[in-house]
């Protein structure tokens, strides 16, 4: 490839760099929303014992909702935090004017958001759970000790084996979730790097105007549909018809929003002056 | 070689720079002066590829610095007049940045930093303004770029570090290399830069060497108060006086005072040095 467009050594080079600049301003955030299922499970369990008088900390279906929650958030403070100075002359002409070329700077953004801190966040988190339940016997199973597996399965089998809902299994496929993952993670990335301030709000605006639209278009369409549907007597298939596309509608909606999202991130990062 | 023709930018409907055209070559120190909001740090963002030019176009070794090329950035370090401060010790800013340019020297940022009187184990967070100043100053002089472009390089420097950076700029910059240094504070570049670049109201008023300053122009420093001055300033002891240069004598350029000879006669000068005589030479 040419050199000017992508160097693996490079990229290699880059990436060390951005990561260990992101990691010096992110580290302490990191300890602390790794820390954190530990913090509130300590704190939950001490007033259980204080005010209750025994001790009762939080499930593992509280402890998973809370890392579910905390996998999403940490890349979008990391976003808004260490790549939303980009948007800063002080901060961001540097960034800017470093000899590497911009699908190196936007992969590597990419691979820190999206693969490298949640990686890590879930490893450290999940031993940190994992050390929690060896410790506190009252604890249940670890997130990581298949009790997340079993919580899942569970669910997916007692609503599977209602009548006529066999389809919905599908959607306690883990893997469908990834596109959504990226794609709640994205619009703040974005959002990051194109408002100079108040980017967290701005970017929430921006998705809730939006929702706003697609809904005032897709909502009539649907309406439009299931009409169709009731007029020509095959109303009674909608439900099924629903289920069965289910998976794959998501991912290719995902799919598309997940490339526009991309482009506008490549697109501010190759146009971004100070 | 950087050519600059034609280029235009304005900010919104505000014009900065217009239609301005200029070549600079390499081995030289280019002093860029001018008043406030002339559009020197403007066109400094524009060599280094911050901004995209409105109208014209900017040449750095035939590549548009506003693409961004890695071959393009490697060849150059700009330097703003205001900083960052990263959460890291200036070693490991150094280390860590310093290998995407293919001439830095760890050595150099060392022994610049030592010079300055900064520890390079500091944190770059924990350091005043002028040893943060210092080290990136230490950094840019490290990279060994063919291109080096400083925004008020010396705006925070304590007095003996002015004079350091003075010294380090003279032994650090390669005799290829095309240095551009906008400044308020001439004085602490006196004997440094050589040619003048003077912006004024959109346009380049003067781009010449020390040398053909002196070739038109007369620098007085006698007390006696002469009728025909182009700019006249009392001084300790005596006065300056700039004149234009009839008879060919040799004089000592005094920079400030020519900038405010300019500024006060500029079409004179523009017709003596600017770019209507250069269109003239050619």
């Amino acid at each position: 490839m040419d050199y000017n467009t992508f160097n693996l050594r490079r990229f290699g080079r880059f990436f060390v760099t951005d990561f260990k600049t992101a990691w010096a301003d992110l580290w302490i955030k990191f300890v602390i929303f790794a820390a954190s299922g530990i913090i509130i499970y300590v704190l939950t369990g001490s007033f259980s014992l204080l005010l209750g008088g025994h001790w009762h900390s939080m499930t593992m279906f509280g402890r998973t909702l809370l890392f579910v929650f905390l996998l999403v958030l940490l890349p979008v403070v990391m976003s808004i935090g260490t790549y939303g100075r980009l948007t800063d002359r002080k901060s961001g002409s540097p960034y800017v004017l470093i000899p590497a070329s911009v699908p190196e700077k936007f992969l590597s953004m990419l691979a820190n958001v999206l693969v490298v801190v949640p990686v890590a966040f879930s490893v450290v988190y999940l031993g940190l759970d994992w050390l929690l339940c060896k410790v506190d016997g009252g604890c249940g199973r670890p997130i990581a000790g298949g009790g997340i597996y079993e919580l899942v399965r569970g669910l997916t089998e007692e609503i599977s084996s209602n009548p006529g809902a066999e389809s919905l299994k599908a959607l306690f496929n883990p893997l469908l979730y990834v596109d959504d993952y990226f794609g709640f993670i994205l619009p703040f990335l974005l959002g990051a790097i194109f408002f100079r301030n108040g980017k967290f709000i701005k970017t929430v605006g921006v998705l809730m105007v939006v929702g706003m639209a697609i809904s005032a278009i897709v909502i009539p369409l649907t309406l439009r549909f299931t009409d169709t549907l009731v007029s020509s007597g095959s109303f009674a298939d909608l439900p099924e018809f629903l289920t069965n596309h289910f998976v794959l509608m998501d991912t290719i909606s995902d799919t598309v929003v997940n490339f526009l999202l991309l482009g506008g991130i490549y697109l501010r990062l190759n146009t971004i002056k100070h | 070689m950087i050519n600059i023709d034609r280029l235009s930018f304005s900010y919104g409907k505000l014009p900065v720079l217009s239609n301005i055209s200029m070549d600079l070559q390499e081995g030289r120190i280019y002093g860029l002066l001018g008043g406030n909001g002339v559009g020197k740090t403007t066109l400094l963002t524009l060599l280094a590829g911050l901004k995209k030019p409105l109208g014209g176009e900017i040449l750095v070794d035939g590549l548009h610095p506003y693409d961004r090329l890695p071959s393009c950035l490697e060849q150059q370090y700009f330097l703003p007049d205001s900083l960052d401060a990263l959460p890291m010790k200036a070693k490991s800013f150094a280390g860590n940045f310093g290998k995407f340019w293919n001439n830095f020297s760890m050595d150099v940022f060392l022994e610049a930093m030592r010079d300055f009187d900064v520890d390079a184990e500091l944190r770059m967070d924990r350091m005043s303004f002028g040893q943060l100043k210092k080290c990136y100053v230490s950094f840019a002089f490290a990279c060994g770029c063919k291109y080096l472009f400083m925004d008020e390089p010396t705006n925070g420097l304590d007095i003996p570090s002015k004079a350091q950076f003075r010294k380090a700029l003279m032994k650090y910059t390669s005799e290829e290399s095309t240095v551009v240094i906008s400044t308020h504070q001439v004085r602490d570049l006196e004997n440094v830069i050589d040619p003048i670049i003077i912006l004024d109201g959109r346009d380049v008023l003067v781009n010449a060497s020390l040398a053909e300053i002196s070739s038109k122009f007369f620098f007085d420093y006698s007390n006696i108060v002469l009728p025909h001055s182009l700019y006249s300033e009392m001084i300790p002891g005596g006065c300056i006086q700039v004149m234009l240069n009839a008879d060919g004598a040799e004089s000592k350029v005094n920079i400030e005072a020519f900038f405010n000879a300019v500024i006060s006669n500029k079409e004179l000068v523009k017709s003596l040095l600017g770019q209507d005589a250069n269109d003239i030479k050619e």
